[in-house]
């Protein structure tokens, strides 16, 4: 049905079904934000929506947003009459009822299509339990979506599904090597738009939300690296892509923004889109460094009185801190923040982040550097709301399949993201929903990544760092028991006074800023660490019948490795390779004379097949029902082939040996290797053995000996 | 001779392979096998000088094989492996070879043919009764596949096995949690309100009073009419929720109050009572019967998420409210350990049920009747020790139960008694889809009699028994018109062949393996079935009655004999579900649960992978289908607002179709149920238990 399959349905008809439930569940004051703006869009022309203020909830989000809401009015004009009037009516007090509140929230259903349709493009037909497919689904259904839009109300979905079109869009294009030729091709048309529909989609989730503007930067650099100024050419600057890409930028803004700007309502457009005049801190401070800064500052606060130590205290900062829900936040001890501060900060690191985007401008690198910047603006943001968090979570899902430290990485993250995102729902009848689907997810999604994400060899800091981190999350479960069931059962029956109401709001963010800081450190250590970390696990035909290098053949890091399919993907290749070649070139490479101590770092060329390979594996596996009997099944075939083969074909060929291969030496000595990439001593040395004994025996075989 | 090209010599190979369907890699088996490595053929193979054949045979006929290089290729070689031979079979000579070619002459070819036929008969024969096994398969068999099981097999696939049970429990708390989100019996709706301001007042009215004055309080608003241990239960929820707000609970002046606190407070309550007795009780049982029937992780797994997803017992306890499932979770507990044969143990766990709710008296008649079987068949003293162990644990469970009214004053337990049944309320309160409203529409049968007179009447008549049925002067009568259970069946002949039987059945119940074990067990069950059309008797108990055959069709698809049966009930479970979730429709409407009726039950099919066009007889697909389309008719001619469907001189016209048709299909299904419960006992023994169970047991 619809191109899905069975699971995919299940989980959609599963999930629908949930959030049909949860129509009567509690909604924010956004939900009537969100049908005040389809009234003032509906009733009013488009030159007063920025000005309106019947309803204190005034249109604050950019154009595309606006044009969005007209949208959603369209249908109702469908409904009967007296539905359609209570809905789209401009009031000042806000307007329930079942049919109103029933049109928003499907509303909201069916926007969030976008996002499934988009994220079934990005992980493409490789098979179901594959990584890439675990990671869609786990966007699709993530927790953060289910609180925000399915119960909070909003259209995060929607939004984020444009978000993730944008990507497909990037990665599909990523692949080619032609990229602006679409224009001219009217062949390619179809395909073409959706290549340009990266560029289209940049500018596209900016204009709809501005917290987009975070992630900005990031598709910024990696459009100008891949279009404009791609990394072969130098530094020269391509004009053709740069004017195309502008033109499709200033394109889409002028749809945007222009009308407003026609009608002359720049500044009040710029004030309703940014009001500077927020405090540090929303009202419950989002798990992000501040909400640290500020744990210490009380800290140092407690500390000063309690040594009387003299320091510098502002008394507003006392005031202000002890209640914890104020929006304004003044420190007693550390000097204040001002939004410059923040400012200066965020970009600071951003401009860190993007440095391995701009070197390397990968698809890899550009998701990286998507999740780094919305990493970075949350934790440093001024005034940043705890829904913020999905910018950070969306991006580190899509990473989470590539290697052990992004997993962890997202693990962390995703339990402080969402146990932060728990206090938006402060009412105890949507308690068991909200964490019962939590746990759900996290179980499913990180015990499956789990399965299929190979952990390396730990070294020490990794093997410590890990283990904190699991003791860290073992105590999510104390923090929830105490916010969710402890803290409100003993203040209702009076045993905390009402001036400690705050301590779960701040207990609940200071616990989930640690997470997010482990994340946080984990996505920079993962950018930084250089090179593409390989899966652990090498088919085994990929070492067998491919020329790897050996440490003493001279090899530039550059060169493309070929690689045979597997024999059962597509057999007529592996076919037209004659097996022997591999000896050829090896006794070939014995005659150079000495060895260049050459580190084997593989190509994304090769990255990438051995991708299809274990796409291939894995739908083997589903073929014949379990990955088990798959493997039985390789080894049968393997011998089917053998029996096929000549003698001296079998004698030359190596035996089948479904092996765990260490691309970088035997998992020993992953450990004495440096980060530096260098050969040890110990390697050097073997190298060395290995090549005079092969040295010897060339002697003896030409009869020199 | 050159030698061919590898890519020659594999698409021979394969050419080869396609035409005979041969197994994959049975050519390198048979070199690898030990059995064929000492076969004469191989031997000779081994010995051969040149390997590959020449290039002309490569384009005639594809087959190569090492076989045709033996010396006298006509000659069949004997050998033990099967797959050696079939190789050898298909060897066709080549022209080229002088000794082929009289292997030719000799007439293997036609030999061959033959063969090859017979061969080729086989195969399709074991390829056929593979695909049979695997239709029948839970696993792999599409008819058994459900969003339920692809779910279960994608976890174990991903090693998440052991995961699945936390992780369905807690699908099942949100999805009942969700459910309550929506409205409640008697939301806004003074003056009386409903069930919720029910068990809220009696929450209010345990904490406040001393135990004598529970049962007598202000009469005029919601008195407590069920036994002690609700009371009790009523009293703890009380006590810990007035600690948390002493204003929900206080007497007299909370009357009516349902702020959203209380309200979750309640929630949380109904669903804590469930998971600690009725999910606990159904993941024992599905263990326990998993275990001993053979069942894989996967289908107890099936059989818990079928049961606790249930839409009629989420709808009603997590929506209408009320505390069912602590009822159903006791007899379920005392089912368990009559299971394994602790029978004291099942005896306290059932007089709990009954001192809960005493809509446990449905399954009251089965369970007695399979103890008091018990006691006869052990016979003698060892009976009578039985039976008064039993007496004892049940006596004393009620004593302890009842025990702040027992005093040398009858009256207050006599009172209490009469609020538990009280016949003055009537045959039938609301329309509900049973035997006595339903024919109500033709007979006014409360005009016609007198309440008490009728009340006792329908207690001597089990077969259409109204609500409250079981006057507690009339009790015995309903045991005498037991049908046909083998078990009571007084044990006649020899000394022997009596202690055999004893002893056969008291291990019934663990014996794993026996066929007579199996129809024991379902007879047992099958009393259970009895009861959907009694059950709707109650006001708007629909769970009990279900919970048996809930319970029963949820480990569906079993072994090849049993496999017919458990498809019906499998099919009746399901229909009988679904009627029961309509006939709640008018109840749940009001109570604003509609979203949650359309939405859960929906879920609930989808789930367990049920389509009424996949039922396998044709009656009963007939029968689904049908009142499949009444439901859907009766539901959109009820919303249709248009005023012609709805005059003015019938309000409660939807109503009463709903009650027809719903008492229609339990109707049916209860002959069908008897018809099984006869079918099982005559399976089991016929008219006389003891001769066959004898012979089974010697």
């Amino acid at each position: 049905m619809l191109g899905l399959t069975k699971g995919q349905r299940d989980l959609f008809v599963a999930a629908t079904a949930l959030k049909v439930l949860l129509f009567p569940a509690y909604r924010s004051t956004d939900f009537e934000v969100h049908r005040n703006w389809l009234a003032i869009t509906h009733n009013l022309p488009l030159g007063q929506w920025y000005y309106d203020t019947t309803s204190e909830w005034t249109l604050d989000y950019p154009p595309f947003f606006a044009y969005f809401s007209y949208v959603l009015t369209l249908p109702a004009k469908l409904l009967p009459k007296h539905y359609s009037e209570d809905l789209l009516q401009l009031s000042r007090v806000p307007v329930e009822g079942w049919a109103v509140v029933g049109y928003m929230r499907i509303s909201v259903l069916v926007t969030e299509v976008v996002l499934f349709w988009s994220l079934l493009r990005l992980s493409g037909s490789s098979y179901e339990s594959s990584p890439a497919k675990v990671v869609a689904l786990a966007i699709a259904f993530h927790p953060g979506f289910l609180i925000l839009d399915a119960i909070h109300f909003q259209y995060n979905g929607f939004l984020f599904g444009l978000m993730i079109w944008s990507l497909v869009g990037a990665k599909e294009a990523s692949r080619e090597a032609c990229l602006i030729l679409w224009l001219m091709r009217p062949t390619t048309y179809v395909r073409g738009v959706l290549r340009g529909s990266a560029q289209l989609q940049v500018s596209g989730p900016l204009i709809m939300l501005h917290i987009y503007v975070y992630l900005a930067p990031a598709w910024f650099i990696y459009l100008l690296r891949t279009y404009c100024i791609p990394p072969k050419t130098g530094l020269t600057l391509r004009l053709k892509p740069l004017v195309q890409i502008g033109t499709v930028v200033i394109g889409v803004t002028a749809v945007s923004l222009g009308p407003f700007l026609y009608l002359g309502q720049g500044q009040q457009l710029f004030a309703r889109l940014f009001p500077f005049t927020r405090g540090l801190m929303h009202a419950y401070w989002a798990p992000n460094a501040w909400a640290s800064v500020t744990l210490i500052d009380r800290i140092l606060l407690q500390a000063a009185k309690r040594f009387h130590v003299d320091l510098a205290v502002s008394s507003a900062g006392v005031a202000s801190t002890s209640r914890g829900l104020v929006g304004d936040t003044n420190f007693a001890v550390i000097p204040d923040i001002t939004p410059l501060h923040c400012f200066i900060l965020t970009g600071l690191t951003q401009v860190v982040q993007l440095v391995p985007l701009w070197q390397r401008p990968s698809y890899k690198a550009f998701l990286q550097a998507i999740a780094a910047c919305g990493f970075s603006s949350f934790m440093f943001g001024w005034h940043v709301h705890e829904k913020a968090v999905m910018l950070v979570l969306v991006p580190l899902s899509l990473l989470a399949a590539e290697d052990w430290n992004h997993y962890q990485a997202l693990v962390v993250a995703s339990v402080s993201g969402i146990i932060g995102l728990f206090p938006l729902l402060f009412k105890a009848a949507e308690t068991p929903v909200k964490m019962g689907y939590s746990f759900v997810w996290l179980v499913v999604v990180c015990g499956s990544l789990r399965f299929s994400v190979p952990k390396p060899t730990p070294t020490i800091p990794s093997h410590l760092l890990d283990n904190l981190q699991t003791l860290y999350l073992s105590t999510a479960p104390v923090l929830l028991l105490f916010t969710s069931v402890l803290h409100p059962v003993l203040s209702l029956s009076g045993h905390i006074p009402p001036s400690m109401e705050f301590l779960p709001l701040m207990l609940t963010s200071v616990w989930c800023s640690l997470g997010l800081w482990i994340a946080w450190g984990r996505l920079n250590w993962g950018m930084w660490r250089g090179g593409e970390a390989l899966p652990e696990v090498l088919p085994h035909h990929a070492l067998r019948e491919s020329t790897m290098p050996s440490p003493l053949t001279p090899s530039s890091s550059q060169e493309i490795i070929p690689i045979s399919p597997p024999p059962y993907a597509s057999s007529s290749k592996s076919k037209s390779k004659p097996i022997a070649s591999t000896s050829t070139s090896t006794s070939a490479s014995i005659s150079t004379t000495l060895p260049q101590p050459a580190v084997f770092t593989p190509d994304s060329d090769l990255h990438h097949k051995i991708r299809t390979h274990q796409q291939e594996y894995d739908a083997k596996a589903e073929v014949q029902g379990g990955k088990r009997k798959a493997r039985r099944g390789a080894v049968e075939e393997e011998r089917d082939r053998a029996g096929k083969m000549s003698r001296n074909q079998m004698t030359e060929r190596m035996p089948y040996r479904p092996l765990r291969v260490h691309l970088d030496g035997p998992p020993g000595l992953e450990s004495r290797r440096g980060s530096s990439g260098k050969m040890t001593y110990w390697e050097v040395r073997t190298a060395k053995a290995e090549q005079q004994a092969r040295a010897k025996v060339g002697r003896i075989a030409s009869g020199r000996a | 001779m050159p030698r061919p090209s590898y890519e020659q010599h594999r698409a021979g190979k394969a050419a080869t392979a396609a035409a005979l369907g041969r197994r994959r890699g049975s050519l390198v088996e048979s070199e690898t096998d030990a059995e064929s490595l000492a076969s004469f053929s191989t031997h000779l193979t081994d010995s051969s000088q040149t390997y590959y054949p020449p290039p002309t045979r490569l384009s005639g006929t594809p087959n190569q094989h090492h076989h045709q290089h033996l010396p006298f290729p006509g000659i069949r070689q004997r050998t033990f492996s099967s797959t050696s031979r079939e190789s050898s079979a298909t060897y066709s000579p080549a022209p080229s070879s002088p000794s082929a070619a009289v292997g030719t002459a000799l007439g293997v070819g036609v030999r061959d043919g033959m063969r090859e036929k017979e061969r080729a008969e086989r195969r399709e024969r074991r390829e056929q009764r593979r695909k049979e096994k695997e239709r029948k398969s839970t696993l792999l068999g599409d008819k058994y596949d459900s969003p339920l099981r692809r779910w279960l097999r994608w976890m174990s696939r991903s090693g998440l096995s052991a995961w699945s049970l936390p992780v369905g429990l807690a699908a099942v708390l949100v999805v009942k949690a969700a459910v309550g989100l929506g409205g409640f019996s008697g939301k806004d709706s003074p003056p009386m309100f409903g069930d919720f301001e029910a068990q809220r007042h009696w929450m209010e009215l345990t904490l406040h009073l001393p135990t004598r004055e529970w049962y007598t309080y202000s009469p005029e608003w919601w008195q407590l009419d069920y036994p002690p241990l609700s009371a009790y239960a009523s009293w703890l929820c009380g006590r810990l929720g007035a600690a948390l707000d002493p204003t929900h609970f206080a007497l007299d002046e909370s009357r009516g109050l349902s702020p959203p606190a209380l309200v979750t407070y309640l929630r949380a309550s109904v669903l804590t009572f469930e998971a600690l007795v009725w999910w606990s009780a159904v993941v024992a049982y599905m263990v326990l019967e998993g275990r001993k029937g053979g069942r894989s992780w996967r289908s107890q797994m099936t059989g818990i998420m079928t049961v606790l997803l249930q839409p009629s017992l989420a709808l009603i306890d997590n929506g209408h409210f009320q505390y069912n499932s602590v009822l159903l979770g006791l007899s379920l507990w005392a089912v368990i350990f009559l299971k394994r044969g602790q029978d004291v143990a099942a005896c306290i766990a059932f007089s709990l049920a009954l001192c809960f709710k005493q809509m446990g008296l449905y399954y009251a008649p089965a369970i007695g009747c399979y103890l008091l079987g018990k006691c006869i068949h052990l016979n003698g003293s060892k009976g009578i020790l039985h039976l008064v162990k039993l007496g004892v644990a049940t006596i004393a469970t009620f004593a302890l139960m009842f025990a702040p009214w027992i005093s040398t004053d009858p009256q207050p337990v006599l009172w209490v008694i009469h609020r538990i049944f009280p016949l003055a309320r009537g045959l039938f309160e609301d329309k509900v889809a049973n035997f006595w409203c339903a024919s109500n529409v033709a007979i006014k049968w409360r005009t016609w009699f007198s309440v008490t007179g009728l009340a006792r009447s329908t207690s001597g008549l089990p077969a259409c028994n109204a609500r409250r049925p079981f006057a507690d002067d009339h009790y015995p009568a309903v045991q005498q018109l037991q049908p046909p259970c083998p078990v009571l069946h007084p044990s006649r002949g020899n000394r022997q062949a009596e202690i055999n039987h004893a002893q056969l059945y008291s291990h019934l119940w663990r014996r794993s393996r026996s066929d007579c074990h199996t129809t024991a067990r379902r007879a047992v069950h099958l009393v259970h079935v009895l009861l959907p059309p009694l059950v709707p008797g109650a006001r708007e108990e629909h769970p009990p009655p279900l919970m048996p055959l809930t319970i029963m069709m949820s480990l569906r698809g079993g072994k090849e004999g049993a496999a017919r049966t458990e498809e019906e009930i499998w099919d009746w479970g399901v229909l009988l579900n679904n009627v029961a979730v309509f006939s709640m429709w008018p109840l749940l409407v009001r109570d604003g649960q509609a979203l949650q009726y359309v939405t859960v039950t929906l879920l609930w099919n989808y789930v367990i992978g049920y389509s009424p066009l996949a039922v396998e007889g044709v009656l009963l697909r007939t029968l689904g289908l049908l009142v499949y389309a009444g439901i859907a008719i009766i539901h959109t001619l009820d919303s249709l607002p248009i005023a012609a469907l709805h005059p003015a001189r019938f309000p409660d016209l939807y109503v009463v179709l709903n009650v027809l048709l719903s008492f229609g299909v339990f109707g049916v299904a209860w002959l069908w149920a008897t018809r099984k419960l006869v079918e099982g006992a005559w399976a089991m023994g016929g008219l006389s238990a003891t001769k066959s169970t004898v012979k089974t047991a010697g």
